[in-house]
């Protein structure tokens, strides 16, 4: 993986994604036991479209260039299958801007936070996303502070009761 | 951990085992969890695809065979 963070980190400083952060699965992972997955969420914010379509043709142009293609929704970048996701809405761009500067061995990458990725599952509310709840509560050192603002400011207090109580 | 009543107290104290196993794996280093993860593909795949799902292990020691100076020692990517 140290290898797909290298590419990331490429296309960052390359200009073309503006910042990207690990989530999902993997992200959850970086704070809990591990857990199965096959794909590599990576959310990213990319440069602004004249149009202002949020698109990521240009991202997977930028790939293949390189040699990287698409398989179904996802990019094989050295071996792991990567599933980018731009930043959709005003929770995940905030959790962009507040990711976790870490190191995967030599390389350093970013990781959204525990809170923020909590919340997401919240919002996106798939069985597996209140599964994944359930481990981060159980698993990750929650700020209990920082987390019930995320809820508060993006309408999820309700949600979070439902969820957990 | 929530109250399991009526179960034998043996499988109790092994649930309990369990848990601590998840916290102590919780507390690895991120590379460590991630070869974890893959061993798990590994076990997966085997399962999944006799049921005829289609998946496949990372192989992370693949390189790029049409790029394969995209990534060098000399050029190991930074966040600006």
């Amino acid at each position: 993986m140290k290898r797909t963070l290298q590419l990331l980190n490429d296309l960052e400083r390359d200009g073309v994604l503006t910042r990207y952060a690990i989530g999902g699965a993997m992200g959850a992972t970086f704070y809990t036991e591990p857990v199965l997955t096959f794909d590599l969420d990576i959310f990213v914010v990319l440069p602004r479209t004249p149009g202002g379509l949020l698109t990521l043709s240009s991202l997977y142009e930028a790939l293949r260039a390189r040699g990287y293609t698409e398989e179904n929704d996802c990019v094989l970048i050295e071996g792991v299958p990567v599933q980018f996701l731009p930043a959709y809405n005003s929770l995940v761009e905030e959790a962009l801007n507040q990711a976790r500067e870490i190191m995967y061995e030599d390389v350093p990458a970013r990781v959204l936070r525990s809170e923020h990725l909590l919340a997401i599952c919240l919002q996106t509310g798939r069985d597996k996303d209140r599964e994944r709840v359930r481990i981060l509560r159980e698993q990750a050192q929650l700020d209990t502070n920082f987390l019930a603002d995320i809820l508060k400011r993006h309408q999820l207090e309700e949600k979070w009761k439902l969820w957990t109580e | 951990m929530e109250a399991m009543d009526g179960v034998n107290p043996e499988v109790v104290r092994i649930f309990a085992a369990k848990e601590d196993r998840r916290q102590t794996l919780a507390r690895l280093p991120f590379p460590e969890k991630v070869h974890a993860i893959i061993k798990l593909q590994e076990m997966a795949a085997t399962i999944l695809c006799a049921r005829g799902k289609m998946v496949r292990p990372w192989n992370v020691s693949a390189t790029n065979e049409k790029n394969p100076s995209a990534l060098t020692p000399t050029n190991p990517g930074r966040i600006v």
